[in-house]
């Protein structure tokens, strides 16, 4: 299997490669365990945003849900795409496949098929765990714990697999079926964008946007995969794409999932949920990523180096902070309490206006030096993570196999 | 604990008696956590039993039985007993009827929070529809261990994906950037070798920083588990018979500062203090202290005591309908105080010798149990075989001294009869009543929030047993049958104090029992 789905694209001679070219704009198609590890990070990413949704407008419920088995299915899937695409690498009889895989104990595969399987295994470990966990802890009301952690991670890895698989194609590749893939992969981009928004929800809701703890979330967050993405695509806009994928799925499901009826299922209730609730209005990530756009296209081949990171860290917190701070006043005020802007939603066990007024912003920076402080931690978080998101970058687009 | 839980956690505990997480919530009871209820739902008389889970969230046990054949159905929904969240409630949760036996319903309800919580039971049967609210205190008791087969089986999958990991990064290093069809050179070995060695330190440190991490989960439930421990008490007999009574200070801050200042009147009284002389538990004092501040101290002048290490339970609760009984202990010399008064009361058996592996005398197995007071009255308990964690009846009959059924009884603050339920070795305290093992001040609270709920039906109906004693108690006619739901929680030799009030006078018999 592997590549002989479509024809081999060369690398040693310009000629070759030329030839090769025409061939690849004729007949090159993606092959399937691409679109499988695509569908697989696609149905993760939504099926995560159901989830929760599911959660504070239903509560805890059968193992399963539609959201459970969308989450599911992407395991499943990437595990069986992946595992099947080295199994087939490594027993078969062409030399093709073999000759554009990676060997990891004996086996042969893309690399990309051996980390998306990985991926797969740890988010199978973590269904034991994670049901040992609620059963001896019951502590069930945070994201971030150790078994979610690691179902996230095995999520992300899912993720950096078919990234890298689509990278290793695409920089074997060139013309429209470069294009192609150049697309699927900002794609990608801006679904591990949608994910990591969703694994940092609990540190970013709004009554937060004016403390340092919800820009060092967004600094650790974002930057890796719009900064390594930016490295590979040859869009004149990828962070921006990538940020306007992630903006447009969060308003979709903002508008739309309040559509839904929805009863909770599980007590105390104290707020009259009748439809399922949505996660909240999108940061505004555009804005920075569009930022670190023009950054990228201003530094022009300077692009890659170390000063890179530093100046794409500044930029984009600097970018993030000055757009987003103002506009959680809006997001706080009367005006932002509607079906638009969402501020109205509240999921069934949230005290809030019951217990809390929840447009006031949290104080949660205890003085102004602590929250200067804090937001000069979150710019150099966001150069620490800039610098990986080059790092990774650099590496991802030499990757061949 | 993420910054939004732990906002909303204290923002939960600024307005409420009792703290979600990490604070505090205690126990009700001492060793018997669940909850044992008998009333009427409108026409249908009902026994509940809600078995709390061992953390929260868990899943809480609901077994309702009808004593009637006209029940159609019953759904069983969680709200919090008063104050945000105890209006709206959630959607039933149809209970099961049991092929076997027709009266009896069961039901799984999520418990989600910490805290006074309330299972709302609507029935339906041949007589219309009625409610019934049930108060349940929620509270985490205990962490469970991870199975061997378990552990085995993550320390096989961590370990395969940490090798799987170091192996997948080595060979990223050393194959990935070859063009297609290149021999691996010896310089991508030994990048790729290289690149192993870092990946080994690093998934080194992120299981490491996962360890420490879990450590730190586990240290908080710990903490959450021991705080649900019974409170301290602190004693002091200060002069020839006065008791000083307070939380510890060793307890955490929130019991001294928000539950125990705010403490509501339970069957008239702001706390009930049982004394059990130890071991053998051969006397029981039943007193009230009255409150001597706003900060929660009490102080009782004693009766006359005998001499003895005495275990001292303190039963409160706070304004949140949460029961809390404080434990404690204290050696006193023999007291010379005033007789009993009011609602104070006192027993005195033959101790109980809790090591004995024989047959002991009055311990009831099975069958009628009988035990005779000082002015001939007899008091009669009949059960059938006694066995842990099985909720049953316990089922008393007064008669007088030739064995007639006693028509004099009086309501004993404001209940038919009152009983506490001692294991000999002293892990196991509950002060229950004809209605069961919820302290009627919650009771009252559930009722009264039912009443106010749209569309509740006799949910303002007199619990089982109860005849408050602001409603002319002398005209209440007692019956001398009185029973009384109850599970014991673990098999082991128990002492019952049963208490009742005749002719002016509180009686109480003393029963032991084994249970297996």
């Amino acid at each position: 299997m592997g590549n002989a789905a479509y024809p081999d694209i060369a690398f040693e001679s310009a000629a070759r490669v030329a030839d090769r070219t025409v061939a690849a704009t004729r007949v090159a198609s993606i092959p399937w365990y691409i679109w499988c590890l695509a569908a697989a990070v696609t149905f993760d990413a939504l099926g995560g945003y159901w989830d929760i949704s599911w959660h504070i407008s239903i509560g805890r419920d059968t193992f399963w849900t539609p959201a459970h088995m969308a989450v599911y299915l992407a395991g499943t899937l990437a595990g069986i795409a992946s595992g099947y695409t080295i199994l087939a690498t490594t027993y078969s009889a062409s030399d093709e496949a073999r000759e554009s895989s990676v060997s990891v104990w004996g086996f042969r595969g893309p690399l990309g098929c051996f980390i998306a399987a990985w991926g797969g295994i740890a988010m199978l470990t973590s269904a034991p765990f994670d049901n040992w966990w609620h059963a001896a802890y019951g502590l069930d009301v945070k994201i971030v714990s150790l078994p979610h952690s690691i179902l996230a991670f095995g999520e992300g890895m899912i993720t950096l697999g078919a990234m890298l698989l689509v990278c290793a194609h695409l920089n074997r590749a060139s013309g429209a079926y470069r294009d192609k893939l150049d697309r699927l992969l900002l794609y990608i981009g801006g679904i591990e964008v949608f994910g990591a928004a969703l694994f940092i929800l609990e540190s970013t809701p709004m009554e937060f946007m004016h403390s340092s703890s919800f820009y060092l979330a967004v600094a650790k967050a974002f930057p890796i995969v719009l900064l390594s993405i930016s490295l590979v695509s040859s869009s004149r806009w990828p962070a921006t794409t990538m940020a306007a994928i992630y903006t447009a799925l969060f308003l979709a499901a903002l508008w739309i999932f309040p559509l839904f009826p929805a009863a909770p299922k599980l007590g105390p209730v104290y707020q009259n949920v009748t439809g399922m609730v949505p996660l909240w209005f999108p940061v505004l990530l555009i804005v920075p990523a569009f930022a670190l756009d023009l950054l990228r296209q201003r530094m022009g081949a300077r692009w890659g180096g170390w000063q890179s990171a530093i100046n794409a860290g500044v930029v984009f917190m600097a970018a993030f902070i000055a757009a987003q701070w103002p506009f959680a006043n809006f997001l706080l005020s009367p005006a932002a309490r509607n079906r638009i802007f969402g501020t109205i939603y509240f999921g069934y066990s949230d005290p809030a206006n019951l217990l809390y007024d929840p447009y006031t912003f949290a104080r949660l920076d205890p003085t102004r030096a602590a929250l200067v402080q804090g937001l000069l931690m979150a710019v150099f978080v966001s150069i620490i993570f800039c610098s990986i998101g080059i790092a990774l970058g650099n590496w991802m687009r030499k990757v061949q196999r | 604990m993420t910054a939004r839980n732990a906002l909303r956690i204290a923002l939960v505990v600024l307005f409420t008696a009792i703290p979600l997480a990490a604070p505090t919530a205690a126990l009700a009871h001492v060793g018997s956590a669940d909850v044992f209820y008998e009333g009427d739902a409108g026409p249908y008389h009902l026994i509940v039993t809600v078995v709390v889970p061992q953390v929260i969230p868990g899943v809480a046990e609901v077994q309702v039985r009808s004593q009637s054949n006209d029940v159609k159905s019953i759904s069983t929904s969680v709200t919090r007993l008063s104050g945000p969240g105890s209006n709206l409630t959630p959607v039933p949760d149809l209970a099961l009827r049991s092929p076997i036996d027709p009266h009896l319903f069961t039901s799984s309800l999520w418990l989600m929070e910490y805290g006074s919580m309330r299972v709302r039971l609507a029935v339906s049967g041949a007589r219309g529809g009625a409610e019934m609210s049930v108060p349940v205190p929620s509270f985490a008791r205990q962490m469970l261990p991870m199975p061997r087969w378990l552990g085995a089986l993550l320390l096989a999958l961590v370990t395969g994906l940490a090798l799987g990991a170091i192996s997948i990064i080595g060979a990223a290093a050393r194959d990935s950037k070859l063009p297609k069809g290149s021999p691996v050179t010896a310089e991508a070995r030994r990048s790729g070798r290289r690149a192993m060695l870092v990946a080994a330190v690093i998934v080194s440190m992120v299981y490491y920083f996962a360890f420490v991490w879990w450590g730190a989960d586990d240290a908080q439930f710990a903490r959450i588990t021991r705080l649900f421990k019974p409170p301290k008490l602190a004693l002091m007999l200060d002069g020839a018979n006065h008791l000083a009574i307070r939380a510890a200070d060793s307890n955490e801050p929130v019991i001294r500062e928000k539950v125990m200042p705010q403490l509501i009147p339970d069957h008239g009284h702001l706390m009930h203090l049982f004394m059990v002389r130890a071991p053998g538990l051969d006397r029981m004092w039943h007193l009230h202290p009255e409150a001597i501040d706003k900060e929660g101290a009490f102080a009782e002048n004693l009766p006359s005591i005998e001499a003895g290490h005495y275990q001292v339970f303190a039963d409160v609760v706070d304004k949140s309908g949460f029961p809390w009984t404080l434990v404690g202990a204290i050696d006193l010399p023999q007291i010379s105080g005033a007789p009993l008064s009011g609602d104070d009361s006192s027993g005195r058996a033959e101790a109980l010798a809790a090591n004995s592996s024989g047959p002991i005398a009055k311990v009831s197995e099975s069958g009628i149990a009988t035990d005779v007071l000082a002015d001939g009255t007899r008091v009669l308990w009949r059960h059938e075989p006694l066995r842990a964690k099985i909720p049953m009846l316990l089922q008393f009959i007064v008669q007088d001294k030739n064995g007639e059924p006693a028509r004099d009884l009086e309501p004993y603050m404001g209940m038919a009869a009152h009983a506490e339920i001692v294991a000999s070795d002293l892990s196991v305290f509950a002060h229950i009543h004809p209605s069961g093992s919820v302290p009627m001040a919650a009771l009252m609270m559930a009722s009264a929030d039912a009443a106010k709920a749209p569309g509740a039906i006799g949910a303002m109906k007199m619990p089982a047993g109860m005849a408050m004693r602001e409603m002319a108690p002398a005209s209440v006619a007692i019956a001398p049958n009185i029973s009384m739901p109850y599970g014991f929680p673990k098999p082991g030799l128990y002492r019952i104090f049963f208490q009742f009030k005749r002719g002016g006078r509180i009686e109480t018999a003393v029963f032991d029992a084994r249970v297996n």
